[in-house]
């Protein structure tokens, strides 16, 4: 297996929602949908992105209940250079707790293996980013009808961080 | 002074929600102010003024004075008909006090409301008011205690001396009423002005009586004349003709009058259309600037939702990459990682290469290589030269050196082919590194970009509230040149017509009149031959003494009808004098040139008088702005108090008489009434300026000082909670002197 297979393996996989989280998901990625009072995302990806970014920041890593709901295809994410960035993240953290040299020493379905673990980390991270998304949505309503909203609640966890 | 208002308390009255202490106003001698925004209780303090004074209030939707018991639920605090509970009670008052020489009077009228069930505010269903009462008591001024005025005719008595029914429409002053108030071309307009100033009814009673005696004592005299005639007939028929003569001339009289009302009133409408005209093309000018205006706040507000919209675009967009905000080091401990990779990997294919091949490995490098093998190119470049670098000794073409180092070159490709890893990832980690590169260029440049953006999203939203502002102010003169807003420009076309059809009725009654005249003219003439007939026909044996007394009473009549113009005449001149002199002192201050105020007599009767503004040669200026216009009826206003002969001595109060009013006008406005008024109590907005500390313009901010300088007067300043709404309105008092 090349480099080539490896990143095929990965943008072919469909990352999933908690069906728990999906009416905050519903609520803040609108695409196609009438619009709210606030800004939202745009399609379902763009969300999940953001949440992995936040969980992310937090150190919030929360796995999935049984229920789950898949989206777009990696692979058709956009911006490109966006998805190599978060997996430039995870492969820079401790988090896949797999040596890079070692997975060149793997079988296909080890690899496989790997592949599923790193997207499972991806969706733990955006689930925690979501519930903590749900949180504010739910104790400060009104922070939402601030336009920079998702401006301001990625800069307030950066200064916590 | 004789006529003083100490204070006026208001309680749950409209938006001035809580007791009297908490609406509580002192006033003193002089100027008096109270400084407030729109909505802040102007007209509601002037509805306290005009409940306690007249028992009536200015609804405000309908800008119709009505009954107080009309209007007594919507006066009710909104704010305190939230917070009672059912069965619980309310009371709305106003307590006013004020000193007449040297008694003091606190009037207080009140009334209950009862909550009877849940509903809106606005629900009048859901409350049970009581009657409206009346308290007055009394006290020597600096006696401790009040003691009740009982009869009710007596407490109106004493409200009615504060400012008495004939002054009411000069000294309690809306804005917007001014100009139906002060109209000199109505005709009952002048006589009503005429008789507050001077007890002039008094001599038409004595010409109605004058004149009265005169005919009658030429009755007796024709009587006598042809009682005593020798050609009786004859003078039947004079007096006859005389009697029939004087009724067509009073009929023609009637007429005369009739006419010059219809003169008047078509002049007065003419005039009031000419103005209206004047104002049509400023008003077209105000819907212009309207329409582009609003279409300016609708792309501005498109522009603010688009950019609302775009807002989380720039966390995906190439150019911003927002999402990464704040993510520095990422690429550096990636490139750590990587680094490190691809060393491990070297030493791992390395490895593997002697774990693949050990005796090879030995044989081939251990004991025929030095330890620094030559590589591929350097033994390919010791073959071609037939030499080895490595001992430096000869090795010709085909000799056991050239072959062993044509061997060793042999085993470098040997080893490459034979080397393999499970998988091969260097380029998947490699692209990581290239294609996230876009990405981490990007960090340090966001937090600005972001700041930018804010600033980009205040400044759309400045510019709609600037725009905003401005509509608001467009519409404010739009307002004051007679526009009403939703109103089609329609109105304004009919306009035209209007005033057309104004000229040619005033073109008509003026030909009638002149008709009518010349009949008058006739008739008198013929009057006069038909008195030379009866007076010929006189032998003067009986009718000397007669004759004495008619003559004796006509000279009567004629002096009391001489007096009557001349004091016309004269309380003209001295208006028209007096309100010049204001006129000029209160436009003073401002730039353009105001003319002065000519007085003229539309009828011959001094019933009715029109007054124009000229140039100094006399010539009518016309389209001068909605200032001049009201500064023009408050000087003549300002005459009218101050030539009265009947002693004047009490408060003016005046609810944004200012409004259509330029800086100029203001300041001259605020020296003059003074002069005139020993105590004026003048609501105002246009002294309100929100940004600064003392919540005053700079004119305000003049006025405070001198009036603390001078030690008279009160100024205050109105507050409501910027966008508090209705049901939670609640003015707050702020005591500047």
């Amino acid at each position: 297996m090349n480099g080539y297979d490896l990143r095929d393996l990965i943008l072919k996989k469909r990352p999933k929602f908690d069906n728990a989280r999906l009416p905050i998901v519903d609520e803040l990625s609108n695409l196609g949908k009438s619009q709210t009072d606030y800004t939202e995302f745009g399609p379902r990806y763009q969300l999940f992105m953001y949440a992995f970014m936040m969980g992310w920041r937090l150190k919030s890593r929360i796995p999935l209940g049984e229920k789950k709901t898949d989206f777009l295809e990696i692979g058709k994410w956009n911006p490109r250079s966006l998805v190599e960035y978060i997996l430039m993240i995870l492969f820079s953290s401790n988090d896949l707790n797999t040596d890079w040299n070692t997975m060149e020493d793997m079988e296909e379905n080890e690899v496989e293996n790997v592949v599923r673990k790193l997207i499972s980390i991806m969706e733990e991270y955006a689930n925690g980013g979501l519930i903590h998304l749900e949180n504010i949505r739910k104790n400060n309503k009104e922070e939402f009808f601030d336009p920079f909203v998702f401006v301001n609640l990625m800069k307030d966890v950066v200064i916590t961080e | 002074m004789d006529k003083l208002i100490q204070s006026l308390s208001l309680k749950n009255f409209y938006n001035y929600y809580g007791g009297f202490e908490h609406n509580h106003y002192e006033f003193g001698e002089g100027l008096n102010i109270i400084v407030a925004d729109n909505g802040a209780g102007k007209s509601k303090f002037f509805n306290a003024i005009l409940w306690l004074l007249t028992n009536t209030v200015l609804d405000s939707s309908t800008k119709k004075i009505v009954d107080v018991d009309e209007a007594a639920f919507s006066m009710i605090s909104d704010k305190a008909k939230c917070e009672i509970e059912i069965e619980e009670g309310i009371e709305t008052a106003v307590q006013l006090i004020f000193k007449v020489r040297k008694i003091e009077y606190s009037v207080t009228k009140f009334f209950y409301a009862t909550k009877i069930k849940e509903g809106s505010p606005t629900d009048s269903s859901c409350w049970k008011l009581n009657k409206i009462k009346q308290k007055l008591e009394r006290r020597e001024v600096g006696a401790l205690n009040f003691k009740p005025v009982v009869d009710k005719n007596e407490q109106d008595k004493i409200i009615e001396t504060l400012i008495p029914k004939m002054f009411k429409k000069y000294l309690l002053l809306q804005g917007e009423e001014i100009d139906n108030m002060v109209d000199f071309s109505n005709k009952n307009s002048i006589k009503e002005a005429i008789e507050t100033i001077t007890n002039i009814d008094q001599i038409e009673q004595l010409k109605i009586l004058a004149q009265g005696f005169y005919k009658r004592a030429e009755k007796e005299l024709n009587k006598q004349i042809q009682e005593h005639s020798n050609n009786q007939e004859l003078l039947t028929g004079y007096i006859d003709k005389k009697d029939s003569l004087e009724k067509e001339i009073k009929k023609l009289d009637e007429e005369k009058i009739a006419i010059e009302v219809t003169l008047a009133k078509a002049i007065e409408k003419k005039d009031a259309v000419y103005n209206d005209i004047g104002s049509v093309e400023k008003r077209n000018e105000f819907r212009r600037e309207l329409v582009a205006l609003e279409k300016e706040k609708k792309r501005l507000e498109a522009n603010l939702e688009q950019f609302e919209r775009n807002l989380n675009s720039y966390f995906f967009n190439e150019s911003y990459l927002w999402l990464v905000f704040g993510t520095t080091g990422i690429d550096k401990t990636f490139s750590e990682k990587i680094e490190k990779y691809r060393e491990e990997r070297q030493q791992k294919i390395a490895a593997l290469q002697i774990l693949n091949s050990p005796e090879e490995f030995l044989s081939k490098y251990s004991s025929k290589l030095p330890s620094d093998i030559p590589d591929a190119l350097s033994l390919s470049k010791m073959l071609k030269e037939e030499c080895c670098f490595v001992c430096g000794r000869e090795a010709q073409e085909d000799s056991e050196a050239w072959n062993h180092i044509k061997h060793l070159k042999g085993g470098h490709k040997k080893a490459k082919q034979s080397l393999t890893l499970k998988n091969d990832f260097t380029k998947f980690f490699d692209a990581i590194q290239v294609q996230a590169q876009v990405c981490y260029t990007k960090v340090d440049k966001i937090e600005e970009q972001i700041q930018e953006m804010v600033a980009m999203y205040q400044d759309i939203k400045n510019k709609i509230h600037k725009t905003e502002e401005e509509i608001r102010e467009v519409q404010t003169s739009f307002i004051d040149y007679g526009g009403s807003l939703g109103e089609e420009g329609d109105k304004d076309n009919n306009l035209l017509h209007s005033y057309e059809n104004s000229i040619v009725r005033i073109q008509e009654a003026e030909a009638k009149i002149r008709k009518i005249e010349q009949e008058l003219v006739q008739r008198k003439q013929e009057q006069e031959r038909v008195d030379k007939d009866i007076q010929s026909a006189d032998s003067g044996k009986f009718s000397k003494n007669y004759k004495l007394c008619k003559n004796l009473l006509y000279d009567v009549a004629t002096v009391v009808e001489n007096t009557k113009e001349r004091i016309y005449k004269e309380l003209l001149e001295e208006l028209e004098s007096m309100a010049n002199r204001y006129f000029v002192a209160l436009i003073k201050k401002n730039n353009a040139n105001g003319g002065n105020l000519k007085f003229s007599w539309t009828s011959e009767t001094y019933d009715s008088v029109r007054i124009d503004v000229v140039d100094p040669e006399g010539n009518k200026i016309s389209g001068l702005s909605e200032g001049f216009q009201r500064m023009k009826k408050l000087a003549v206003i300002m005459a009218i108090v101050k030539t009265s002969k009947q002693g004047f001595d009490h408060p003016f109060i005046a609810d944004a008489p200012l409004s259509a009013f330029g800086k100029g006008f203001i300041s001259g406005f605020f020296e003059e009434v003074p002069k005139v008024f020993s105590q004026s109590i003048i609501l105002v907005k246009e002294l309100y300026d929100i940004t600064s500390n003392t919540r005053l313009t700079e004119i305000g901010v003049e006025l405070l000082e001198k009036m603390n300088k001078e030690g008279t007067g009160r100024l205050y300043v109105n507050e409501v909670e910027k966008d508090s709404v209705q049901t939670n309105m609640q003015t707050k008092i702020l005591v500047l002197k």
